[in-house]
């Protein structure tokens, strides 16, 4: 049973378990010279990584049992997910398998498709990426062009997409295309499975400001997948994306946010501080703000657990703690601190990501005034 | 004991009820005191709510569904001495009658603060009660929440732990009203119309609602954690109380002109957050003193 809150002692013994599994099992080349490793060895590492998750019982925490998961919930999600952070755990390669993938298969997948695609993702044997955002549809998702036009038994596949994470090592592509007319918008939208070993379909990387290869772009130009591999109803893609993108903004990405702004505050607080009177100055107001953030996504975490899985709160959340990290890799950057310079130099660049992921602040903002305040949409609500 | 995110379902319930007496009792003419309201609270036995067996410890009620029920309270803006009278109840070995309304003595730098002066007879002193000596004059800045001004102690100061109790309900006092506020804004950025579209439609205004409800949602999250570690309101109460102050004043801004009128209950709230900080800041350097 998965617990309801935070005190329930179920979750103390969960907490001491996974403390006693990732002090063991974290690689020691991870933990001695992380920040020396290769790509490669670094990729490696991830991989192996997501077999080792799997084997301990930690790959489908919030999955189900019958579909070999532990049937627990998001307070051991964001547990696990916490203490790993803290830890500093590597983080496997299959993530969009297990976030994305997995649970649109589990809900609106056929029984063939579970059977066939769920326990390679448990495994990490078969590595996932998402095929949604669009040179021309980002924020404005549902104006996406790549058509896939059903021919026989498959559909052929021709479009583009963008900011596919991993791409470079993925098998296959959670893929949402237009099956219905120009102009259709959310109505002719479609969710499939791609794979993405096949004669046109090409990824070519997309390096990002920090200069990290995680980014690619995907052309596919007559790709093929079976119509067997429809998620969902043909043109109703939309409304199944909707369901799963609320899991892809959830818990794992707080609780990492929160460690990190953790990470930042102790460095203020036992170096920084001392040579920088501007980062000493603000140190105050920050450990304040970022408690205030620790409490709200406890309590959200407990609404959630209690039912109220609404993807408000995570609009709340993710407003905060993307603006937060920024404000403050921008105090640690210009603050002074002579020894951590070169450092906060890169978080600067690095965070910029934050609010622009999985939802941009200004639609994250929209979120919360129409589908929390309930406020009219923009141009559509004429007097 | 463990620690609290959410109110428990007594907490909820004690909450929608007292929100409910608040908003009809301040429906009338007599809006910051009404007497009839404060009657109805004691004969239904709401101001002995946070009696505990022995002093400071919880009743059925924790502290955490106390401060909800406070900020529901908030909401509806009401003059009374609830909260500090749940407070100061808190700490008696030797509790009065349900009716009779307690408050605080606050020491500020060289003064003394007390409020709601005209509404209650009787201070805290220790684990009983003492009648209010003396002469003050009356801050009525904020009509919700009067606070007398003396040079002189009107009473024996509170004990610190009750200074302390009061300072976290006063808070969450606070986040009702500016909560309220925020409810005013949304619902007249719905209606409003320029430029032939509801300005709640704008983003530039639709933002400005978002980020206030997201800094009403942390200053809820701020009164959860000092409901479980009241130590820590010393740095975190007044940042949260600021955070209020600036909703409020955002909600005025999204009404323009009008908010800026009296006939607009806006500085209501602003006035009561104002007054909640002077009282939280003084209350808490009491209480560590």
């Amino acid at each position: 049973m998965p617990a309801t809150s935070f005190a329930d002692p179920a979750v103390d013994e969960f907490r001491r378990e996974v403390t006693a599994w990732l002090t063991t099992a974290i690689p020691a080349e991870w933990r001695e010279r992380r920040n020396d490793l290769t790509m490669d060895e670094e990729i490696e590492i991830r991989r192996v990584w997501d077999r080792q998750l799997f084997d301990a019982g930690y790959a489908g925490l919030s999955w189900p049992e019958q579909f070999g998961g532990r049937g627990l919930g998001v307070i051991e999600d964001f547990t696990f997910n916490d203490i790993a952070a803290r830890m500093d755990a590597p983080e496997g390669l299959g993530r969009v398998g297990r976030l994305l993938a997995g649970p649109a298969i589990m809900h609106h997948g056929t029984p063939e498709m579970q059977a066939r695609f769920l326990p390679a993702i448990l495994k990490g044997e078969e590595l996932w990426c998402q095929g949604f955002s669009e040179p021309g549809a980002g924020s404005d998702l549902a104006s996406l062009g790549t058509r896939a036009v059903r021919d026989g038994d498959v559909y052929r596949i021709q479009g583009q997409k963008v900011w596919t994470t991993y791409a470079q090592f993925s098998d296959w592509c959670l893929l949402l295309a237009r099956t219905g007319a120009a102009g259709s918008r959310s109505r002719g939208l479609s969710l499939m499975l791609v794979p993405m070993r096949q004669p046109g379909v090409e990824v070519r990387p997309l390096i990002n400001i920090t200069g990290t290869h995680e980014f690619n772009e995907v052309f596919f130009d007559g790709a093929e997948t079976s119509t067997d591999l429809l998620v969902g109803a043909e043109d109703e893609g939309w409304a199944v994306s909707g369901t799963i993108l609320t899991h892809e903004r959830g818990v794992g990405f707080g609780a990492i946010a929160l460690n990190q702004l953790h990470g930042y505050l102790r460095l203020f607080t036992e170096h920084c501080a001392a040579h920088a009177p501007a980062i000493a100055a603000r140190l105050p107001e920050f450990v304040t703000r970022v408690e205030l953030l620790r409490w709200q996504m406890m309590r959200s975490l407990e609404k959630m657990a209690g039912g109220d899985a609404s993807p408000r709160s995570s609009a709340v959340l993710k407003v905060t703690w993307s603006e937060m990290v920024q404000e403050i890799v921008h105090l640690a950057a210009f603050g002074g601190c002579p020894e951590h310079t070169d450092l906060y130099r890169t978080r600067l660049l690095f965070h910029r990501a934050s609010t622009i992921v999985s939802g941009t602040s200004e639609i994250q903002r929209n979120i919360i005034g129409e589908r929390v305040l309930g406020l009219p949409r923009e141009g559509s609500a004429k007097a | 004991m463990s620690t609290r995110y959410l109110p428990s379902p007594l907490g909820l319930e004690v909450t929608d009820a007292v929100h409910q007496m608040a908003v009809e009792g301040t429906a009338g003419e007599e809006r910051w005191s009404p007497a009839k309201l404060w009657a109805e609270l004691a004969s239904g036995g709401w101001t002995e709510l946070a009696d505990g067996d022995t002093p400071g410890a919880d009743a059925d009620v924790t502290l955490l569904d106390l401060c909800v029920m406070a900020e529901a309270w908030g909401r509806a803006l009401v003059g009374l001495p609830l909260l500090s009278t749940l407070a100061a109840r808190r700490w008696l070995a030797e509790r009065p009658p349900a009716g009779t309304a307690i408050t605080l003595v606050v020491p500020e730098w060289d003064r003394f603060l007390l409020p709601y002066p005209a509404q209650a007879a009787l201070v805290l002193a220790g684990g009983g009660t003492a009648p209010v000596a003396g002469e003050s004059t009356v801050d009525d800045h904020a009509p919700s929440l009067p606070l007398g001004r003396a040079g002189t102690a009107p009473g024996p100061l509170a004990p610190a732990g009750a200074l302390r109790d009061y300072a976290l309900l006063a808070t969450a006092e606070a986040v009702g009203a500016t909560d309220r506020a925020l409810q005013d804004a949304v619902e007249y950025a719905k209606t409003r119309v320029q430029f032939g579209r509801p300005i709640g439609s704008f983003q530039a205004v639709k933002h400005t609602l978002a980020d206030m409800h997201r800094d009403v949602e942390l200053a809820r999250s701020g009164v959860t954690w000092f409901s479980n570690d009241p130590a820590a309101m010393t740095g975190g109460a007044p940042y949260v109380l600021q955070l209020c102050a600036s909703v409020v004043e955002r909600a005025i801004q999204v009404y323009g002109g009008i908010g800026y009128t009296w006939e607009c209950d806006l500085h209501w709230s602003l006035r009561h957050v104002t007054q909640a900080h002077r009282l939280v800041v003084a209350a808490l350097a009491g209480s560590a003193s």
